[in-house]
């Protein structure tokens, strides 16, 4: 086997560790949105990288945070629906983004590969990224676990439980942020969202509780991922839709499995 | 203070520059079972978010006995089914869980039955007999309830109510309610409030529906209590 694909192997796993269960509060908190959101204004990100000169995974990772501020912002101002605000803000990043990658006349930007990802881009450095991320979300989320599942089954009971929801919420908002940072090369910013959502539905019906769910979600992911890797190698198919291709398949075969 | 669990004097809050709660000044004592009516939009929720320490953008002063603890049965909860979680995961989650808080709160509102079955799986009684479970671990000397009522039958209410009713008398804490439902209310409660942003009225159930403020706001056809939902606001003052 090529070093390379590998390569895009060990990344894989990481990005399933991570999708998998970010996913579950994707689902759970009805965030597909703005996770698909965070996904096209991370296209800024990479258009800001390319102009100025800044890596893209810090710079994915600034435009997301100063999206998320923004929506918040928004949102507190109260006149436009949730809906709206997204859509604003991720198709306005979405275009200047797109306006800053043809101004700067980067000789070898693939739109392709970042629309859909690609494994050929994996490196040394992104593998060690991915890693660390996938550390710092599972501290993250595994520190506060509780007060996390509460907080997003009812806000005003995790309140009177001590909960700070505020906190809660930006702690997965940072790790919706690192994980569309971490993901996008390998699956693309148009179906960064599907890698969330699809294993973590995929698992909900064969789970009983959030735990469950989390680590079937997580297995699931990876079972697509090396899926789609493999196929991708063998077949030459984009990385990302031959991923979300094969999570969609587990899906269906579990969603005919748990009807007959 | 004696006697007082919480004191709440001259409370106030608005949204947006519209006043929700206005001059609001309450005394719970032990063993207060207090229930306060009001129709739709009249800061009950709001009062108890003040009690409960989540709401802190108000003004006035609350004072409470050192030992204050509070439970709480929110008005609703999230019963997203993509989300598994089983009775007992749900209580697993308070911060006053063991297993021998667990083991007491079961058996003080008999849910032996349903305990590993899923949230979503259960009726509204069923669900609202959990919120209970769940308000009464690690022993509360007040609980607050947000309209518990709300989506029951009256089969489901009758139960949940003398569920209630046997906690508050063997347990001897005090119950802040807010509730729709007059004639429970009427039959059960010891204290009523009628909130409309202000305290319009207060005292013994029959002393509220003698109230001639009380039959502002509720009409006085009995029968017509239940309406309240689609109440008009006409008394003389606020």
């Amino acid at each position: 086997m090529d070093s390379f694909i590998i390569n895009a192997l060990l990344a894989g796993i990481g990005v399933a560790f991570i999708s998998g269960l970010l996913g579950c509060f994707v689902i759970w908190r009805r965030m597909s949105y703005f996770g698909d959101s965070l996904g096209h204004s991370a296209i800024l990100g990479v258009g800001a990288g390319i102009l100025i000169g800044l890596n893209q995974n810090i710079s994915i990772i600034l435009v997301i945070l100063l999206f998320s501020t923004m929506l918040t912002y928004m949102q507190s101002r109260n006149i436009f629906s949730n809906d709206s605000i997204l859509g604003i803000l991720a198709h306005g990043a979405m275009s200047f983004g797109v306006i800053m990658v043809s101004i700067s006349h980067e000789p070898h930007f693939d739109l392709h590969s970042l629309l859909f990802g690609d494994i050929l881009l994996v490196n040394n450095i992104g593998i060690i990224s991915i890693a660390i991320v996938a550390i710092i979300i599972y501290i993250f989320i595994a520190i506060s676990w509780k007060s996390l599942i509460l907080a997003t089954i009812n806000r005003d009971l995790a309140m009177s439980n001590n909960v700070n929801v505020m906190k809660m919420d930006m702690i997965l908002t940072i790790c919706l942020a690192l994980t569309i940072a971490s993901c996008i090369k390998i699956i693309g910013v148009l179906l960064i969202t599907s890698m969330l959502i699809i294993p973590a539905a995929a698992a909900r019906q064969i789970s009983s509780s959030p735990l469950s769910m989390a680590i079937s979600s997580v297995i699931l992911a990876l079972i697509s991922v090396f899926i789609g890797i493999l196929s991708s190698y063998h077949f030459d198919l984009p990385a990302g839709p031959a991923i979300v291709a094969s999570s969609f398949v587990v899906f269906m075969f579990l969603l005919i499995l748990k009807k007959s | 203070m004696k006697n007082i669990l919480l004191q709440a004097k001259n409370i106030s809050l608005s949204y947006d520059g519209k006043k929700v709660l206005d001059d609001v000044s309450l005394d719970i004592k032990k063993q207060d079972f207090i229930t306060i009516i009001g129709p739709n939009g009249a800061g009950k929720t709001s009062l108890l978010k003040i009690f409960l320490g989540i709401n802190k953008k108000y003004s006035g002063s609350i004072e409470s006995v050192k030992n204050l603890n509070i439970g709480y049965v929110p008005q609703k909860i999230y019963l997203d089914t993509s989300m598994p979680i089983s009775a007992f995961d749900f209580l697993k989650l308070n911060k006053n869980f063991s297993k021998n808080e667990l083991d007491k709160v079961v058996s003080q509102v008999q849910i032996d039955s349903l305990i590993y079955r899923q949230l979503s799986s259960l009726s509204g009684g069923e669900v609202q007999k959990v919120l209970l479970a769940n308000s009464l671990m690690g022993s509360p000397n007040l609980l607050i309830l947000d309209e518990p009522d709300q989506n029951l039958d009256i089969s489901g209410q009758l139960s949940f109510y003398k569920i209630l009713n046997d906690v508050y008398l063997n347990q001897k804490i005090s119950i802040l309610m807010v509730s729709h439902d007059l004639h429970l209310v009427m039959s059960s409660t010891k204290k009523v409030i009628c909130l409309f942003h202000h305290i319009c009225c207060s005292g013994t159930p029959e002393d509220i529906s003698k109230s001639t403020e009380f039959k502002a706001i509720f009409g006085q056809d009995m029968s017509r209590l239940v309406s309240v939902y689609n109440h008009y606001h006409s008394h003389g003052h606020g």
